[in-house]
């Protein structure tokens, strides 16, 4: 059998392996959702806090809560459910057609198929993209987009300070026409429009392990 | 010794002359986390007690500073602009955010002094 350390170190990123941790058989997954290599732990609750523990007793190891979670995530342009992709935006909308496969692609015949189906060959009416604010004001969600007109073109649906990035960052949907990266842009914040423009995502480079 | 006084959404007021400075406080900071921007009003910009003076943006979240009392704008911290940092170093000193010319001196005998205040935040816990 395998050492877990050395089977820990070959697994690449979305593969999972068991492994004992702290007297408790876990499921190690390499997977996560900020960009960074990292792993999901799965254990019997009852073994959870001794494996916590014993990972804090190490010098390298500091706790995080959700807000880190969050900015990391934003950073690395992945979508919060309920805020970036709900039951109103399609996988086209949002760049995520990847997630699409072949079959599906031919045979469609899955919720949605007819508007994804179609949104694939014409382009979407809007489409998901990184924003960054020129000035320091951070946009948060719900803040309005509008172009150099003044006209509304989109919504914020994720947004704040990146603290990798060192500035404000967000992330929303804009009409396809203001999509490309280096548009000009406004962000209506509190009723000041706040000059912006249109990037490429992700803010920080992915960092899995892909072996 | 100079009145200092504390509202229930967390600002401090200190009297300075016939100016009123006001800040946030060392558990507002504690509790925003990393500040990394601050929005201030305009310098002669009249506020009400109460109503919105500012905004204190942390990584976590946005939040408004209300004026603990009524009042024109007489000055306002610029260096928060550059440096939103100094809000969690020093709150209530280099951190401050803006300077009023108060209205009425009586405003400040409705709100908590500084003991007041921190039994308030004991009893929020």
């Amino acid at each position: 059998m395998c050492t877990p350390e050395g089977e820990v170190a070959r697994l690449g990123f979305i593969t999972a392996a068991e492994v004992v941790l702290g007297g408790s058989k876990c499921l190690l997954a390499r997977s996560g959702y900020t960009g960074e290599d990292g792993f999901e732990i799965s254990l019997p609750a009852a073994g959870a806090a001794a494996v916590a523990e014993m990972l804090l007793a190490r010098p390298e190891v500091r706790p995080i809560g959700l807000g880190a979670r969050d900015s990391l995530r934003l950073e690395a342009g992945l979508c919060l459910y309920g805020h970036d992709i709900d039951e109103t935006t399609t996988p086209i909308e949002a760049t995520l057609a990847w997630t699409i496969g072949n079959r599906r692609r031919a045979e469609g015949g899955f919720p949605g198929a007819a508007v994804v189906l179609r949104q694939l060959a014409e382009g979407a009416p809007r489409i998901r993209v990184g924003i960054r604010p020129d000035g320091p004001a951070p946009a948060r969600e719900d803040t309005p987009i509008v172009n150099a007109v003044g006209v509304k073109v989109g919504r914020v649906t994720s947004g704040g300070f990146g603290p990798s990035t060192g500035g404000p960052i967000a992330m929303g949907y804009v009409d396809r026409r203001h999509a490309a990266a280096g548009t000009p842009l406004a962000l209506l914040v509190r009723g000041t429009a706040r000059p912006a423009h249109v990037v490429r995502l992700p803010f920080v480079p992915h960092r899995y392990y892909r072996g | 010794m100079s009145t200092l006084r504390f509202t229930r959404d967390h600002e401090w007021v200190r009297l300075d002359g016939d100016l009123a400075i006001v800040g946030i406080t060392d558990y507002a900071q504690s509790q925003l986390g990393d500040v990394v921007y601050v929005e201030l009003p305009e310098i002669g910009h009249r506020v009400a007690k109460g109503k919105e003076a500012a905004v204190v943006e942390s990584v976590k979240a946005a939040s408004e500073v209300y004026a603990p009392v009524s009042g024109e704008i007489a000055e306002i911290n610029e260096t928060l602009t550059a440096e939103p940092a100094k809000v969690n170093a020093d709150p209530m000193g280099d951190g401050w955010f803006i300077k009023l010319r108060l209205d009425d001196p009586k405003e400040l005998d409705g709100l908590m002094d500084e003991e007041g205040y921190k039994r308030f935040i004991e009893e929020q816990h």
